[in-house]
């Protein structure tokens, strides 16, 4: 059968920890996002952020909705979307079918990415609809876990006699066994946010996404800027790069700040990422 | 008999005859009273002194209601209440599996059967040795494999304890055994069928309720357009790829005096993988684009879809021009392919086949135009299609689209108000 395409927000897919690797060839892949969601391939609809040419062969973009952003890479064995992708200009709605891909430097690390499958430039009201449409299955994950968690011996057959899918039961007691601490309060959070943007009044108020906020805080970020790239090059061992989790320890820095001066690095052109989650000065 | 005297003829009937039972008896009283050996020790010992073969006492003699998820070897005396088969290719050689509901005066279990010694029809009465169970979507199934050996029992000579599950039309499975629905009949056609000789009345038609709709058949039962049924004791079957709900007398069927709603709600694609549906609404997102979608060349005789002016089977012919499109929809639980028609592709296009003529020659014979037109209009898009869906186990599941329509994106803000009230924001 067909895989589907599943519908999650940027932050449940990126929050994912949990990967099951294909065994054989032309079997599926799948990323476990905390809530269940057994994804080896996704349909996506947000604005495209920022495109960058890694390699000749290699393109990198975000896609942001209303929790974060999706990363996307298209390399050679996609070439439509990489061409699609490098002539449109950003920001722009876009819609995207792509497969999961993950980044594993070490045992507890995971970066997940999506490569494309296809590219489209859409329009607001379909990102609308992908919104209101990811939302409300956002919800069901929400409901069959808060029925997970309340089960004393969660399993598969449990859910489904509930009413929920074979696939997601099976996803969430997948995630049950390999997630210790599942917020399901945050994804509650997230769900409300999420509908709240689709509101006339709040669409009023001019949200939009955030390309604008991350130019602001690049200014005052300078100085930490030079302890990275220093750090970087201190860093790249093997040539490969420094890995994330390294500038991670060695900077001091939090996440957040960490990945603003790695962005505003890359922006400058100063560093790239010849491989999801490692850094290397150009 | 009591037990005593059982185990005597146990052992009497492995010896084939060879010891008289008043022997044996006088054996096995000696060894159960004075030695105090449990009984099946005790057998084994008998047999074996008195010169039999104690592996024969093993008895796998089970009944539904004993088999659990894992027994290796069971023996079985049973009644095939359905029986459907299905085609599979394995290791480039197509081969036939069955698969239905056995029973017995327990119970009844789904089977599946990946060879038959003998030919085996609904209501056969048959004796299984060396058949074994395994789990299959988290209930017990019993699997006829190829140690399994079946042998046809006298008519009638198992009755089966039939348990009936109430089910909404949009769940029924040919692996659920007997279920009780009610619903509305929406068509209903009489027809003469000859069966084994003798002449039968079947109606067939399709019932729904507010979940979906199944085509039915009834045999020996009049049914009629607009009656509400509730039907306790009917089963399904695959007919044509496809669930079909078949009941006659042998169910409780009960007119009801009320009218009730057939509401249909979309089902999700993952709901009908493995058995496909009648009729059946989806929603979804349009995601691909396939190839052969967009302007296509037939074969005038036989339909074919020509890349040349040779048919393979007709010759020369001068092919004629026909649009299509061969699309995934995904809805996100599963994908389907979808085939839209010459006329539903027009439509979708504000085209006619001639003047996608036109267009490819304005772009000197390239035929992608066209469907690069479709993938424009359609894909990342939402919709709402009816049809028939077939699934099949190596292309999945195919819709030949009867009605499509595009959802109405102007509701979005007013829905998520509605979901945000039900969350009690």
């Amino acid at each position: 059968m067909r895989e589907p395409a599943w519908r999650v927000f940027a932050a449940e897919y990126n929050s994912s920890k949990y990967y099951i690797k294909a065994t054989e060839p032309k079997t599926p892949s799948y990323v476990i996002t905390p809530l269940g969601a057994k994804i080896s391939r996704l349909f996506i609809v947000g604005v495209l952020t920022e495109v960058r040419l890694i390699t000749d062969e290699i393109v990198k973009a975000r896609i942001a909705d209303q929790t974060g952003a999706f990363y996307l890479l298209a390399g050679k064995f996609n070439p439509d979307s990489r061409q699609l992708l490098e002539t449109v200009k950003v920001p722009q709605f876009v819609a995207v079918v792509g497969k999961v891909n993950v980044y594993n430097p070490k045992e507890d690390l995971m970066y997940v990415s999506v490569v494309p499958e296809r590219v489209k430039v859409v329009n607001e009201i379909l990102r609308d609809y992908w919104v209101f449409d990811t939302a409300r299955r956002l919800k069901i994950r929400i409901d069959a876990m808060n029925e997970a968690l309340k089960m004393d011996e969660p399993t598969a057959d449990k859910l489904v006699s509930l009413g929920f899918s074979q696939k997601l039961s099976e996803g969430i007691i997948i995630a049950l066994q390999k997630y210790q601490r599942i917020n399901v309060e945050r994804y509650m959070d997230m769900l409300k946010d999420a509908l709240k943007h689709l509101l006339p009044e709040y669409k009023a108020m001019g949200y939009e996404l955030p390309t604008v906020e991350e130019e602001e805080v690049a200014e005052e970020s300078s100085e930490n800027e030079d302890l990275i790239l220093k750090l970087i090059d201190e860093l790249d061992q093997d040539g490969k790069g420094a890995s994330y989790e390294d500038l991670l320890e060695k900077s001091g820095l939090d996440e957040e700040k960490l990945d603003e001066i790695l962005l505003s690095l890359q922006e400058k052109g100063e560093i790239y990422e010849p491989y999801l989650g490692k850094f290397k000065k150009i | 008999m009591d037990d005593f005297d059982r185990h005597v003829d146990d052992i009497y009937n492995i010896l084939e005859g060879k010891v008289d039972k008043e022997t044996i008896a006088k054996e096995l009283r000696n060894w159960i009273v004075n030695f105090k050996v449990p009984i099946i020790e005790a057998k084994r010992s008998i047999v074996s002194k008195l010169g039999g073969d104690p592996s024969k006492l093993t008895n796998n003699e089970k009944k539904v209601e004993d088999l659990g998820p894992n027994d290796a070897r069971v023996d079985i005396k049973l009644k095939v209440i359905t029986i459907n088969s299905k085609e599979y290719e394995l290791d480039g050689i197509k081969r036939k599996m069955y698969y239905g509901i056995v029973g017995d005066e327990t119970g009844t279990i789904p089977f599946t059967a990946w060879k038959l010694d003998v030919e085996l029809r609904k209501g056969d009465c048959v004796e299984v040795k060396n058949a074994y169970t395994r789990e299959w979507q988290g209930k017990v199934q019993l699997v006829f494999g190829n140690n399994t050996k079946l042998s046809l029992l006298p008519p009638n000579s198992v009755n089966v304890k039939t348990t009936i599950k109430p089910a909404k039309i949009v769940e029924l499975h040919p692996k659920m055994g007997f279920v009780e629905v009610m619903g509305k009949i929406l068509e209903a056609n009489p027809k003469e069928v000859m069966v084994d000789g003798v002449p039968r009345k079947v109606y067939e038609g399709i019932i729904g309720d507010d979940t979906g709709e199944i085509p039915f058949s009834a045999w020996d039962v009049e049914v009629n357009k607009g009656d509400v049924l509730r039907i306790s004791g009917a089963y399904v079957r695959t007919f044509r790829g496809m669930p079909q709900l078949v009941f006659d007398p042998r169910a409780s069927i009960e007119k009801r005096d009320e009218d009730i709603e057939v509401h249909e709600i979309p089902v999700t694609l993952e709901s009908l993988e493995g058995k496909g549906g009648f009729n059946v609404l989806v929603e979804g997102v349009i995601i691909d684009v396939k190839k052969g979608s967009g302007l296509i060349y037939r074969c005038p005789e036989c339909g074919r879809v020509l890349t040349s002016t040779i048919c393979p089977v007709h010759g020369k012919v001068t092919p004629k021009p026909d649009l299509r499109i061969k699309a995934v929809l995904d809805d996100g639980t599963g994908g389907m392919i979808c085939i839209f028609n010459r006329e539903q592709t027009e439509k979708i296009l504000g085209i006619d086949v001639n003047k996608a003529i036109s267009i490819v020659q304005e772009n000197f014979g390239n035929m992608m135009v066209i469907r690069e037109m479709i993938e424009d209009k359609l894909i990342a898009v939402p919709m709402r299609l009816r049809g028939n869906v077939i699934s099949k186990e190596k292309y999945g599941l195919t819709m030949l689209v009867k009605d499509f329509e595009f959802i109405n994106l102007e509701d979005i803000a007013k829905n998520a108000e509605n979901l945000l009230e039900e969350l009690g924001w």
